[in-house]
């Protein structure tokens, strides 16, 4: 089943007003997910560190996301470990990918 | 009023739920201060392709605002600027364009993309060489990056698993939603 595009969220819209209103959604959305797993997400920023990675962290702790794994380079530096946890552990998304997509 | 400089001409953006602009009212008040005469498309009405910035914003500051796709018929001695790529089309490109065509990384039908510009006598500055002084990059992802991407990976997360209920299991055997986010965020 396709996931609803971004109209569904934004009043056929297409965008947020602001910040204050993605985060405002994201967290009722969160809360809506822990009643039904009895647990908050947990997340896993790789790069944690960097321009994108802090982003990221900065919006999961605004979210009330659960657990935030932060890695950078000292607990990446394995690769085996990486694949481990996203293919055993983790329903994985990754975002923010080199991969450049027009 | 001739200035001198080339008059720089800011497209709307044509790509659905492109709604960043390659100008803010402050650069373009900048760039207006420099000499360089700055023209502006209205934005177009539809929400799908809306500008953040109003239209008033950049008239304010002394732009001149002009039609929506006006470029395609501008003199040919502006530079058209903007952020994402053009439609797609085979019409020939005439004007020096700044932009992210998208085309060096082997994505699909760039031959047919960069081939217009030689085919109009174009020319085309991609925002992906833009560097500084020290051979870094400018334009490139940063915290509103990971922002809006760790937002999207949440919200990606939690409506794939909308549909599950508690009692299911997940293809990992446990009996929990698999509700977990994983953001990649490489420098």
């Amino acid at each position: 089943m396709p996931l609803p595009g971004l109209d569904t969220f934004t009043n056929g819209k297409g965008y947020y007003e602001n910040e204050d209103q993605l985060i405002e959604q994201l967290r009722k959305d969160v809360a809506a997910g822990e009643k039904i797993a009895g647990r908050k997400p947990t997340s896993l920023v790789l790069g944690a560190l960097g321009r994108c990675g802090s982003g990221a962290v900065d919006l999961l702790k605004r979210i009330e996301c659960g657990e935030i794994k932060e890695w950078d380079l000292a607990e990446t530096a394995s690769y085996q470990c990486l694949l481990l946890f996203s293919w055993k552990n983790a329903n994985a998304l990754l975002v923010g990918q080199t991969r450049t997509i027009p | 009023m001739p200035s001198g400089f080339p008059t720089l001409h800011a497209r709307a953006e044509a790509k659905p739920l492109e709604h960043r602009s390659c100008l803010t009212p402050t650069t373009t008040k900048k760039l207006l201060d420099a000499g360089y005469p700055v023209l502006v498309e209205r934005s177009s009405t539809d929400p799908h392709f809306a500008r953040i910035f109003k239209d008033e914003e950049f008239e304010a500051v002394g732009a001149t605002l002009v039609e929506e796709g006006s470029w395609e018929t501008a003199p040919k001695d502006r530079i058209i600027i903007g952020l994402k790529e053009l439609p797609e089309a085979d019409t020939p490109l005439e004007h020096t364009f700044v932009h992210f065509a998208h085309c060096y990384k082997n994505q699909g039908g760039w031959e047919h993309t960069l081939a217009r510009f030689p085919r109009g006598g174009g020319t085309l500055y991609d925002l992906e060489f833009l560097q500084d002084s020290n051979g870094r990059r400018v334009a490139a992802f940063g915290y509103h990056a990971g922002f809006a991407g760790a937002a999207l990976a949440v919200k990606v997360t939690l409506q794939s698993n909308a549909t599950i209920t508690s009692t299911n299991n997940n293809r990992h055997g446990h009996g929990n939603l698999p509700i977990q986010v994983v953001c990649h965020c490489p420098a």
